[in-house]
C-alpha cells in the first residue's frame, strides 16, 4: 500500500504531514491528478502558516475512484456534490474540489510538481490559489482567514503575480474593487 | 565636542555576534511540517469545519 514518507532524516513527520503524504501517495497510485489548494498550498508561495485543512483540487472524472481510495484509507464521505466533497476520518479532514470548469481544469493541468518532505506534490499557481480563496470568501464572508491569506499572498508575491490573470478571477466574482483595495493596502 | 576619549579597544560590535550560516529553507513543506509538529504538541482545539454549502457559487 502506498503511504508516502513517514519521516525525514530520521525525524517523524507531523500528524498533518503524514496525512498529506498518505493521501498524495494514494492518489498518485491510482493515477488521479491532484493539486494542493487552500492553506497548505500557501507554503509554495512564500506564506507558511499553521493549518489543519487538507484541500485538494482533483480531476472530476476520477471522483468515483478517489472516493473508493479515500474510503479504503478509512475516510467517510460527509458530503459529495458535482462540485465538491468533504471526507472525515476522526478529527482529520480532506476537502475536495472537482476540476470540472475550464478555469479549474487549466489550473490543475498547469500545477507545478515539486519533490517535498511530504512526497511529490503538485500545487496550483499563486494567482489560482488567490482565486480559490476568493471563491471561499464569496461563499462564506465569515471566512476571514481567506481574506488574510489573499493579503499575505499578494504581499509576498507582488513582484511576480500575473495581474491580468488575477483580475480575471476577481472579475469572475464581481469583486474587482476588492482587488484594487487590497493592492492599495500593500503598495 | 566629544567628551569621550578615543578608546584603544576595537568596537565591541565588530567582534560580536555568532558566526553561524543563515539556515536556508529549501523545502517550504519541511518548514510547514516543523511548524505543525510544534503546533500539534500544544494539542490545539481546531475550529469545527463546515461542509460545502448547497448552492455555493462555484465559478472557478
Amino acid at each position: 500500500m502506498a503511504q508516502g514518507p513517514l519521516e525525514v532524516n530520521g525525524v517523524p513527520l507531523s500528524r498533518l504531514g503524514k496525512q498529506i503524504a498518505e493521501a498524495a501517495a494514494a492518489l498518485n497510485a491510482i493515477g488521479a491528478r491532484f493539486a494542493l489548494i487552500g492553506g497548505l498550498a500557501l507554503a509554495s508561495h512564500k506564506v507558511v502558516r499553521a493549518t489543519q485543512d487538507v484541500d485538494l483540487l482533483v480531476e472530476a472524472e476520477k471522483a468515483g475512484e478517489i472516493d473508493a481510495e479515500l474510503e479504503r484509507l478509512g475516510y467517510r464521505c460527509l458530503h459529495r456534490s458535482a462540485d465538491a466533497a468533504n471526507y472525515g476520518r476522526g478529527d482529520e479532514r480532506i476537502d475536495l474540489l472537482y476540476a470540472s470548469r475550464p478555469v479549474a481544469r487549466r489550473l490543475l493541468a498547469a500545477a507545478a510538481a515539486s519533490k517535498t518532505a511530504l512526497g511529490e506534490l503538485r500545487v496550483v499557481g499563486a494567482e489560482g490559489l488567490i482565486g480559490f480563496k476568493l471563491q471561499g470568501l464569496v461563499n462564506d464572508p465569515r471566512r476571514t482567514q481567506d481574506l488574510e491569506d489573499i493579503r499575505a499572498l499578494l504581499r509576498a508575491n507582488r513582484g511576480t503575480l500575473d495581474m491580468g490573470e488575477l483580475r480575471e478571477y476577481f472579475r469572475l466574482f464581481d469583486r474587482e474593487s476588492l482587488l484594487d483595495e487590497l493592492l492599495r493596502e500593500i503598495r | 565636542m566629544n567628551s569621550f576619549g578615543k578608546s584603544a579597544e576595537p568596537p565591541f560590535a565588530a567582534e560580536g555576534g555568532l558566526d553561524a550560516p543563515v539556515r536556508r529553507a529549501e523545502d517550504p513543506y519541511r518548514v510547514l511540517d516543523d511548524l505543525m509538529a510544534t503546533v500539534e504538541a500544544l494539542c490545539p482545539a481546531w475550529p469545527q469545519r463546515g461542509q460545502f454549502p448547497e448552492g455555493a457559487k462555484i465559478l472557478m
